[in-house]
């Protein structure tokens, strides 16, 4: 009596809520409560549910006409708005005990819809009653049809799980056995798989042949018990459980719509076996990255010691599940199986295993060889598109882990060697720009050696591409010194499985060389190329990052452009370069002058050297000499330029022919101004801007056309700004 | 109605006038800042390109740069390897891993999937393996191992032709879990065999049946693992009850005289088997590998056996005349015309060893090391193949030099470039084997 008392009460509660919107009238809560009650003992379908409850056994069903009347009262309300959980466990309670014999049985199974959740004790009582009971067959599949319906809305799994054995026995049912295996499915874990049931399986499907039922479940206790059962299933027969078609489902999403529940897709057929994309079948297919699968060569003793129940990585399947079962995932049979999931990358980044990772490397240095060292075959050329696809993964993989594999490195510095500098240029030089520092006794043979021949040998294109590749690999190494740096500031020590310390020093050493290296090519490289503005524009992009290394990165290191990349762009033609080098050579200053007065607070030994501050000041007093003062003077510079070579050229006042409005760079700027500032003139006097109010009206105008490298340059280097 | 201002002729011959002067003193000043840099790096840059030229071959720097001519400069690689007998002799540095320097400054550590990590515990510097093909090897001793190794074991091993290839080292592999293995590979192959049937691991297999097993004493040094033999038998379809499986696969996974270095630096997770020989249906051999890849997670890649190694054989192989009759040394070479032109070359054993031995008594090292164990350089190697080549010339006009060497054989057995070999005398077994097994390593990715 009591459950039927809380049913109604919760039943009621649910309209309740629903009626509370529209319920306008102010009359206190208590008049509510009685007027509550009273409809509520009137209600017919609760006098329905007390009746189907109450009735006792052996009740004729031909000409019950009370047996139609709540019948249909009940179905109303399924078919309206669902079943309470308490409503379907009487219902549930009442057609499976066959109380009134089977033929109401498939009627009120017909109209279990449930309004939320189904109560899983309801469920596991029905599945003995199907044991005791004399169900006929049909209404026996249509009990286990309606549970795969609605079992993802049962409210918990763990008392099926515990009668798992006793569903299992259900399976010897010629009729049952296709059903029952789905349940099964839905239900396994590893623990429930045995020995017993893989034979019984087995013997089932020798007597059935091979039933795609049979394998789906059989496939999955492979993927918990790989030492127990294997098979293959043919491509097929993957497509997973037939979804049965269910005489609820349409029912079921409308009363679901009404109630405005948000309840997933209604039968999860979920399926492990991964479908394989039909590739074309390929003689050697090193790049094919391994499906992933459960372990099966177990160390028999590491199973019984450890308490703990692995999860396999394959049966993850989101990122929610991942974080519930971070401490006991149990990592696939081929770890280059990894690269292949996304989810699967988010676990690697946290795993520390290191023989895990030296599988993944030997894989990967393998596919990596095979492809594009040792490639025998000689049809390398029709699988292009698949090697750009590998090495897109692999970048990918690489750019979420925010590093690179070491076999990949050390792939690189091998393949440098042979590369033609073309075939997949931009991933190659992609993942070049991922290798980790370098120590600098090794720097020069690994790397130099082979991009300087590259370099001086391949397109313009080719050029600026590898300028800025450079520029990427020098910011991730000055972005993990500042990382580290910091940590070891806040004495953060790192785990103890790295086995290689690298001095600040020595960073120091690899940087350096990193930046004179980059320095040579790109002096060559302009001068190849007759100083290519493109080439030219990631040149300075590199110099941008490496005039920042002390503020930006906190890296005590200050080196210079070589003459061979500032001059050719202070004489560019292009103002972009112009004003990009103005903003470099400001970055400078505030670096130098920060570091400097650092030095100061500090007395720490970090030394710049005074090379450093000489050329410094040598490009500084060029540029303002030159741009501002009219007065270019080579004498002061390292630059040897004989005043014979420049009247050969027959240029007349070759000095001031490199200041804001003669450069060649600023000239159409100055005719402009020269037009706005004085529109009635007919000839044209450029020097007229130099006397000082249009000089500084120029300036502005400059200012305004966007060259903010050198107004900071400006504002900050002469003395009438600064 | 143009902008009068644009049209006016002085504004304009102003401009370009100045504009020019502009860029030629530009570029005046820019060539003559550029000759004190320019030279040395011009100096390396044609150094760069003298070292480029006589290396690569012609077609290539004709043709320009595809996938085509990557190949073609893979192979001129193992050309340079020939006649330096090194690989990779371009990035030669001591094996001192990484300057430990320790300085007053901060300290930082690489974080732990970086660079030097895995590379290091493989006591390799980054980026380059330190194993090249020995310069220098032993002259092959006749061994007597049967009273080593099993004789019937030995049988199976030699006067069969083996597919070679090599592997990455095994993860999880035991020697004492071999009756394992073998269940779960024969039912592994019953699954494969008979898509879409399950099949129970270690269940009764009346069709297949695996067996692992060990070859006991197939093995030089105490680092070696064992070899490890591999049989799948299955009866025929229509045979009756008392007949015996017939073997209709059998592989094996070998290491002999390995490179210690590296197996220590491996984890003891890991069992370093490299070679991998197999024979019979293709079909099996992709099987067995995929078993093996899934449950070791480790790779199979073609072992092919280089020139330069077939030329070792070919040298070792004649040197073995003095012990036991090689009859003749049979050489193939295919030159590369059109169409390509197979030459076979055959010479009596007993003149190939005058001239092995002539080529011996030339080597300056022959005398100071007579009392020592008898060493081969390549040198030696070398020389003795050009005898060969130039005796061939001399007749026929035919510059073997220019083609590829691919194929060996002797009495003792027959190498092909394409990784086959077949060992027909048992006491040159394990001298043999380990020249494959360095071949092997070298292959290896880390």
């Amino acid at each position: 009596m009591a459950t039927l008392l809380n049913l109604s009460d919760s039943d009621s509660l649910v309209r309740n809520d629903q009626s509370v919107s529209n319920r306008t009238s102010n009359r206190s809560l208590r008049v509510a409560e009685k007027e509550r009650k009273k409809n509520e003992a009137e209600d017919p379908f609760v006098l329905a549910l007390k009746y189907f409850s109450e009735v006792e056994v052996g009740t004729p069903v031909i000409g019950n006409d009370e047996l139609e009347k709540n019948l249909v009262q009940v179905e109303k309300v399924a078919f309206n708005r669902g079943l309470s959980p308490e409503a379907l466990s009487v219902m549930l309670e009442f057609s499976m005990s066959l109380r009134m014999g089977s033929s109401p049985c498939a009627r009120v199974l017909k109209c279990l819809l449930p309004a939320s959740v189904v109560p899983q004790e309801a469920v596991v009582r029905a599945v003995v009653w199907l044991s005791v009971g004399k169900i006929p067959i049909s209404t026996q599949v249509l009990f286990i049809k309606w549970v795969l319906t609605v079992f993802d809305m049962i409210d918990a799994k763990d008392k099926l799980r515990a009668i798992y054995g006793f569903i299992f026995s259900f399976v010897a049912d010629e009729n049952l056995c296709p059903f029952i295996c789905h349940l099964l499915y839905l239900l396994t874990r590893k623990e429930s798989v045995r020995v017993f049931r893989v034979r019984k399986l087995l013997e089932l499907q020798s007597k059935l042949g091979r039933q795609p039922y049979l394998l789906h479940l059989l496939s999955l206790y492979k993927v918990f018990c790989p030492e127990l059962v294997t098979l293959s299933i043919p491509s097929r027969m993957r497509s997973g459980f037939k979804n049965h078609i269910s005489p609820w489902k349409s029912a079921l999403m409308g009363v679901q719509k009404r109630n405005n529940l948000q309840v997933p897709s209604s039968i999860s057929t979920a399926f492990a076996a991964k479908d394989k994309t039909t590739s074309r079948k390929r003689k050697l297919n090193h790049l094919e990255l391994p499906a992933m699968s459960a372990v099966t060569n177990k160390e028999p003793q590491m199973e019984q010691t450890s308490g703990r129940k692995l999860v396999p990585l394959v049966q993850i399947q989101s990122f929610s599940q991942l974080l519930k079962n971070m401490h006991r995932i149990e990592l696939p049979s081929q770890m280059g199986s990894l690269l292949g999931s996304s989810l699967a990358l988010q676990y690697l980044d946290c795993v520390q295993d290191e023989s895990a990772l030296l599988r993944l490397n030997f894989w990967l240095g393998y596919a990596l060889h095979e492809e594009f060292l040792f490639c025998s075959d000689g049809g390398a050329n029709q699988n292009a598109g698949e090697a750009l696809q590998f090495l897109n993964r692999l970048l990918c993989a690489q750019h979420f882990l925010q590093e690179g594999f070491p076999s990949s490195d050390a792939f690189l510095y091998k393949f440098l060697n042979v590369w033609d500098g073309s075939l997949l240029c931009p991933q190659i030089l992609n993942l070049l720009s991922n290798i980790p520092v370098i120590p600098s006794s090794q720097i020069k043979t690994l790397l130099f050696e082979p991009l300087m021949q590259l370099f001086f040998t391949s397109s313009l294109f080719f050029k600026c591409g590898l300028i800025e590749c450079l520029n990427h690999m020098l910011l991730k190494w000055l972005t993990w010194h500042s990382v580290y740096a910091l940590e070891d500031d806040l004495d953060i020590s790192l785990n103890s499985h790295t086995s290689i310390n690298i001095t600040l020093s020595g960073f120091k050493d690899s940087v350096m060389d990193l930046v004179h290296f980059v320095g040579r090519l790109a002096s060559v490289g302009l001068q190849l190329e007759g100083c290519h503005s493109l080439l030219l524009s990631f040149i300075l992009d590199f110099y941008e990052t490496v005039c920042d290394t002390f503020l930006r990165f906190g890296l005590p290191l200050m080196v210079m452009p070589p003459p061979g990349v500032f001059y050719p762009a202070f004489f560019a033609t292009d103002p972009v370069s112009v004003d990009r080098l103005a903003y470099i050579m400001h970055r400078y200053k505030v670096n130098l002058t920060s570091a400097k007065s650092q030095e100061k607070v500090t007395k720490q030994a970090f030394h710049i050297n005074r090379q450093t501050f000489r050329d410094f000041n040598h490009y500084l007093v060029f540029m303002v000499n030159g741009l501002w003062n009219s007065n270019m003077c080579y004498t002061e510079t390292n630059l040897q330029l004989s005043e014979e070579l420049l009247e050969k050229s027959g240029v007349p006042q070759s000095s001031t022919r490199f200041d804001l409005i003669h450069h060649p760079a600023f000239m159409s700027y100055a005719v402009d101004f020269h037009q706005k500032c004085w529109p009635g003139r007919k000839d044209m006097d450029l020097n007229s801007i130099k006397q000082s109010k249009p000089w500084s009206w120029y300036l502005e105008y400059l200012f305004t056309q966007g060259f903010d490298g050198l107004k900071d340059f400006i504002q900050h280097n002469i003395g009438r700004w600064a | 109605m143009p902008d009068s201002s644009l049209c006016r002729p002085d504004k304009w011959s102003f401009q370009s006038q100045n504009g020019h002067e502009a860029e030629k003193m530009a570029r005046t000043l820019l060539l003559a800042l550029f000759e004190p840099i320019w030279r040395p790096v011009e100096a390396h840059y044609r150094r760069s390109f003298l070292l480029i030229s006589p290396t690569v071959p012609a077609s290539v720097s004709r043709a320009g740069v595809n996938q085509q001519n990557l190949i073609t400069l893979l192979s001129f690689g193992r050309y340079i390897q020939n006649m330096e007998g090194s690989y990779m002799s371009v990035a030669k540095t001591p094996h001192g891993s990484v300057v430990k320097r320790r300085s007053k400054s901060q300290i930082y550590q690489q974080s732990i999937r970086s660079c030097f990590s895995v590379a290091s515990r493989l006591g390799l510097t980054p980026g380059q393996t330190k194993m090249r093909l020995n310069t220098s090897r032993k002259a092959p001793k006749s061994q007597n191992i049967t009273d080593k190794v099993n004789p019937e074991h030995l049988a199976l091993m030699i006067k069969t032709e083996w597919q070679l290839s090599y592997v990455t080292p095994l993860y999880q592999f035991r020697h004492t879990q071999l009756k394992s293995y073998g269940r779960q590979l024969s039912a592994f192959i019953a699954a494969e065999k008979q898509q879409g049937l399950a099949v129970e691991v270690g269940g009764q297999q009346n069709t297949f049946k695996v067996s692992f097993s060990v070859l006991e004493g197939l093995a030089e040094t105490n680092d070696d693992p064992e070899t490890v033999l591999i049989q799948v038998q299955s009866k025929p379809l229509f045979a009756r009850q008392d007949d015996p499986q017939k073997t209709v696969w059998s592989g094996w996974l070998s290491c002999i005289n390995s490179n210690p270095d590296y197996l220590r630096s491996l984890s003891k997770d890991f069992t370093c088997l490299p070679l991998f020989g197999c024979k019979g249906a293709e079909g099996f051999t992709s099987l067995v590998k995929a078993w093996l890849q899934m449950t070791f997670d480790c790779c199979f890649g073609l072992l092919e056996i280089s020139q330069t190694s077939l030329q070792w054989l070919a040298a070792l192989w004649t040197n073995c005349h003095m012990e036991s009759n090689v009859q003749s040394l049979k050489m193939q070479w295919t030159l590369p015309v059109v169409p390509p032109l197979h030459v076979t070359y055959t010479v009596s054993a007993d003149d190939a060893l005058d001239l092995w031995n002539s080529v011996r008594k030339n080597s300056p090292e022959k005398s100071k090391r007579t009392d020592e164990e008898e060493c081969v350089d390549i040198e030696e190697v070398t020389r003795f193949m050009q005898g060969l080549m130039s005796h061939f010339y001399r007749h026929f006009r035919v510059d073997l030099s220019a083609g590829d060497l691919t194929r060996v054989s002797t009495a003792l057995g027959s190498a092909k470039r394409s990784g086959r070999i077949k060992i027909s005398n048992s006491r040159y077994l394990i001298n043999t084997l380990s020249l494959l097994t360095e071949i092997a390593f070298l292959k290896m990715p880390i």
